[in-house]
């Protein structure tokens, strides 16, 4: 058998074939167009096409779906933010060249199972990308969540969440059976054990840390979230995971209660309308843009969204939803659900258990935070800095998730042959 | 371990989902209501440079607002008399009342455009509109109200159309971005629309409720004998009337505005069955309208007799805006049924009428028979009671006085009346805030309006 990857090529093409139409489209509603212009669209083509051809080369088995699917929020992405600003588009062009690179390497390694046992070391890791921005972090918007290295700036909570899922998934694997059956008696009580009760602790602890030291609630949000999704499917225990969330949503009382900063959120949240002008200025304005698309949009470079603050890092899709209105914006949701179900099955192919969980822990990242700041963004759920994984504007955001999918590339590969 | 991951699967698609409906929900059924939002305004003003914007006229024909070249300034001929009708546009503050509401008509986006979310104009020029109001009567209203607080609402009881809504005090909307600082801080509102967002207890003026209420459930009450000893004492509170009027009917009761006789039938009645007669009405849920409006509200559910006596006598929690009022008696006005308030008559591209607007009913207030019986009872105010004032030469006059105390000072003096009593063709309603008693401060002004009003329809 030849694998030619002929389903992922035509794809892509059909993703060539879109992302063109959205540049010519943004290029069409500005007066002066520079051949400059031009660099944007054919880096991004030739890189995927690269990773393409490479992947042939390489005679992958990998998913033919995963690439072109992932294209299409990448070159989408790159077009709507070279629409809002240049600079971000320019950066995120780079940040894709970069990405790609891990997300390549990863498929000639082999033997990831042999990981297994480096949990504790990946855990530390994790904690220690989170713990480092508390000493030498920068705060911005609000959030003491970035790393200056020289000119560069770096949000190392996004390692962090790749390797705490990474952690999770081999402790958990070497403790499966022990986690479901059994329980730990103390007296006539039937506490949970400690085995199972530890990771979830720790996550509980982590999230609310993240919420009241760094101000940083999506990131918390997120890993408590992923902690939950490993755990439900490595041993499920309903009570236990209930028990879980109750604590949460205690412990996000107590904080709201006590700290400013999360009853701030939780206010705007609420109360968008009576903040309109102040602090809740971002989240009426990402509303009032995402409602100006109707049905089919303002169309490409008709819309305002240059009027939402931090309309690049956060909320780029919002953008998108009033220049194509509905119809583009659900068109992108159902990239991002065939995504999130192209990493399941990726994680459904593999008879190790490491890999099964790393790979569903992944994936949850991936839909979590997509669903954090989709939900963020239209008022289901407070508004939190996180990013749309692959289309908004954020470097660190953009390599971690390519390296994620590089690993479920890989895994996919693995399964198949 | 298979099985949870598809239904973990299953549980973000479902969240997904969830997006989409959110979705759906802003870009599809908000949108007219967000699109109109006064936070909107840098997009309104972006989308506007982009076409000439349409004119808005009064029923006759005379310009009310207009713009004379593509991207150029918009000018208000009626100056401050009309921005409680027009509201403003302003580049820098952005855009309120019809100029907000109607912004995407006047730009050329008609709805299934704007509903597509095309925001590019689809005509170079934008839809003009024709209003309802009449542009003399209008500024005879803001003139009878200046250096006043207060509201009047004039509108045809037979189609629902708005001939005049004056708010004093009001502001000069094309120097509106010169004058922000002290007219959004004056503590005197001229930016609030007092017709439709400024509630008020509508004190006696609610006693038609009451009375709907009573002809309704209670026809025996209406041959009943009353008799007032000038208070009524009630756990937690007193009724007075300003003086005992002794033993009477229900149609007296009502021409002198006996507070104890309307607090007994208030009890006889139950608070929820006022409330619900006041909901027919358009109580406790939004007027659909042309400019915002504040919800008028009469608590449902159980009270203590007290609360129950004030209630019904317009005191205690009830608030009504000046229309809410205006609809109350234009039911009465029109046997029983209440038309849909509204201030655009057309929509015009060029000439050409695109859409005409028809009445629609709101609601019914009440039974015919007792439209017809209330109406009478509201002529023999003006005949022989509160309302002697409102009496004009050749037109027999309906009307009802209120004088609501209130914790701000002085009590607001409100009238709410029609004309002719027989087939009216205009209904009014007026509250002077802190102005005293409605029959010296609020019925004056009613009755040049009713005079006035009633040679613009016939």
């Amino acid at each position: 058998m030849t694998l030619s990857r002929q389903t992922e090529r035509s794809l892509l093409w059909a993703v060539f074939v879109l992302g063109w139409l959205a540049f010519i489209l943004s290029w069409l509603a500005v007066p002066v167009w520079e051949p400059q212009a031009l660099l944007y669209p054919v880096a991004i083509t030739l890189a995927l096409y690269l990773v393409h051809c490479s992947l042939v080369a390489m005679g992958s088995y990998a998913d033919e779906l995963l690439l072109p699917l992932m294209a299409v929020p990448i070159f989408l992405g790159v077009a709507t933010l070279y629409r809002l600003d240049r600079a971000s588009a320019f950066w995120q062009v780079v940040w894709v060249l970069l990405g790609l690179c891990p997300l390549l390497l990863l498929q000639l390694v082999s033997g990831f199972k042999a990981w297994r046992p480096y949990w504790a070391l990946f855990m530390l890791g994790g904690l220690g990308c989170l713990a480092i921005t508390l000493f030498f972090g920068t705060e911005a918007y609000g959030a003491k969540i970035w790393l200056k290295v020289g000119p560069v700036s770096f949000q190392p909570s996004e390692p962090a969440k790749i390797l705490l899922s990474l952690a999770l998934a081999g402790y958990l694997a070497t403790r499966k059976e022990l986690l479901l059956v059994r329980s730990w008696k103390l007296g006539p009580v039937n506490l949970p054990h400690p085995a199972y009760f530890g990771p979830l602790t720790m996550a509980l602890a982590l999230a609310l840390l993240l919420m009241v030291v760094q101000r940083d609630l999506g990131t918390g949000l997120l890993l408590f979230g992923l902690f939950v999704c490993e755990l439900y499917v490595a041993a499920p225990r309903w009570d236990y995971l209930l028990l879980g969330i109750l604590a949460l949503a205690g412990g996000s009382i107590v904080s709201y209660r006590l700290f400013d900063h999360v009853r701030v959120r939780f206010d705007i949240w609420l109360n968008p309308w009576e903040h309109a002008s102040g602090q809740g200025y971002q989240l009426v304005q990402a509303m009032l843009s995402t409602s100006a698309g109707g049905l089919l949009g303002a169309g490409f470079g008709q819309g305002w969204p240059q009027v939402i603050p931090a309309v690049t890092t956060d909320l780029t899709f919002v953008a998108w939803c009033e220049e194509t209105g509905l119809a583009g914006a659900v068109a992108l949701i159902i990239v991002y659900m065939l995504l999130v179900q192209r990493g399941f099955k990726a994680a459904l192919t593999t008879d190790d258990d490491f890999l099964a969980l790393a790979g569903v822990g992944l994936t949850s990242l991936f839909a979590l935070q997509s669903l954090v700041i989709l939900g963020g963004a239209l008022r289901l759920i407070p508004l939190t800095g996180v990013t749309l994984p692959l289309f908004n504007y954020g470097g660190s955001s953009l390599v971690s998730t390519l390296f994620s999918f590089g690993f479920l590339l890989r895994l996919s590969a693995e399964g198949r042959a | 371990m298979g099985t949870n991951i598809q239904r973990l699967l299953r549980l973000f698609i479902g969240g997904f989902l969830l997006v989409v409906l959110a979705l759906t929900n802003l870009t599809v059924f908000q949108r007219d209501r967000l699109m109109a939002s006064p936070h909107n305004n840098q997009r309104i003003t972006g989308w506007d440079s982009q076409s000439l914007r349409g004119g808005i006229y009064d029923r006759h024909g005379e310009v009310l607002a207009v713009t004379e070249k593509k991207g150029g300034s918009r000018h208000y001929p009626g100056g401050q008399a009309l921005a409680p009708v027009i509201g403003y546009l302003d580049p820098k503050i952005g855009a309120a009342g019809l100029e907000a509401r109607y912004s995407a008509e006047l730009s050329g986006r008609p709805p299934f455009w704007a509903a597509l979310g095309l925001n590019f104009p689809l005509a170079a020029v934008g839809e003009d509109l024709i209003l309802t109001v009449s542009k003399e009567l209008q500024i005879e209203a803001m003139q009878l109200l200046a250096g006043r607080r207060g509201a009047a609402v004039v509108l045809d009881p037979r189609s629902g159309a708005v001939l005049a809504l004056a708010s004093q005090p009001s502001f000069e909307p094309e120097k509106l971005s010169d004058q922000w600082e002290s007219i959004s801080q004056d503590k005197a509102a001229p930016l609030l629309n007092r017709a439709t967002q400024g509630l008020y207890p509508p004190g006696s003026t609610l006693k038609l409720v009451t009375l709907a209420a009573a002809l309704t459930q209670r026809p025996d009450l209406l041959t009943k004998s009353y008799s007032c000893s000038g208070e009524l004492t009630l756990p937690g509170y007193t009724i007075h009337c300003p003086r005992a009027h002794g033993e009477l009917d229900l149609t007296s009761a009502f021409a002198v505005s006996c507070n104890v006789t309307f607090a007994q039938i208030g009890l006889e009645l139950g608070n929820s069955t006022i409330a619900k007669q006041a909901e027919q009405a358009g109580f406790n849920s939004t007027i659909p309208f042309d400019l915002p409006v504040e919800r008028s509200s009469f608590p449902l559910g159980k009270a203590g007799d007290g609360e129950t006596a004030q209630r019904s006598i317009g005191q205690g929690q009830v608030l009504a805006s000046p229309l809410q009022m205006a609809l109350v008696v234009s039911g009465i006005a029109n046997n029983g049924v209440v038309l849909r308030p509204y201030l655009v008559q057309e929509r015009r591209i060029g000439g050409r009428t695109i859409s005409r607007t028809q009445s629609a009913q709101m609601g019914e207030f009440v039974l015919p028979k007792v439209a017809a019986a209330t109406a009478e009872m509201m002529a023999e105010v003006t005949k022989r009671g509160t309302g002697k004032g409102a009496a004009l030469s050749g037109v027999q006059v309906a009307g009802k006085t209120g004088t609501a105390e209130n914790p701000h000072g002085a009590p607001h003096g409100w009238y709410v009346g029609f004309a002719p009593a027989k087939e009216p063709r205009v209904v009014v309603a007026v509250v002077i805030e802190n102005g005293g008693s409605g029959a010296t401060a609020a019925l004056p002004l009613a009755r040049r309006l009713l005079e006035l009003a009633l040679k613009e329809v016939s």
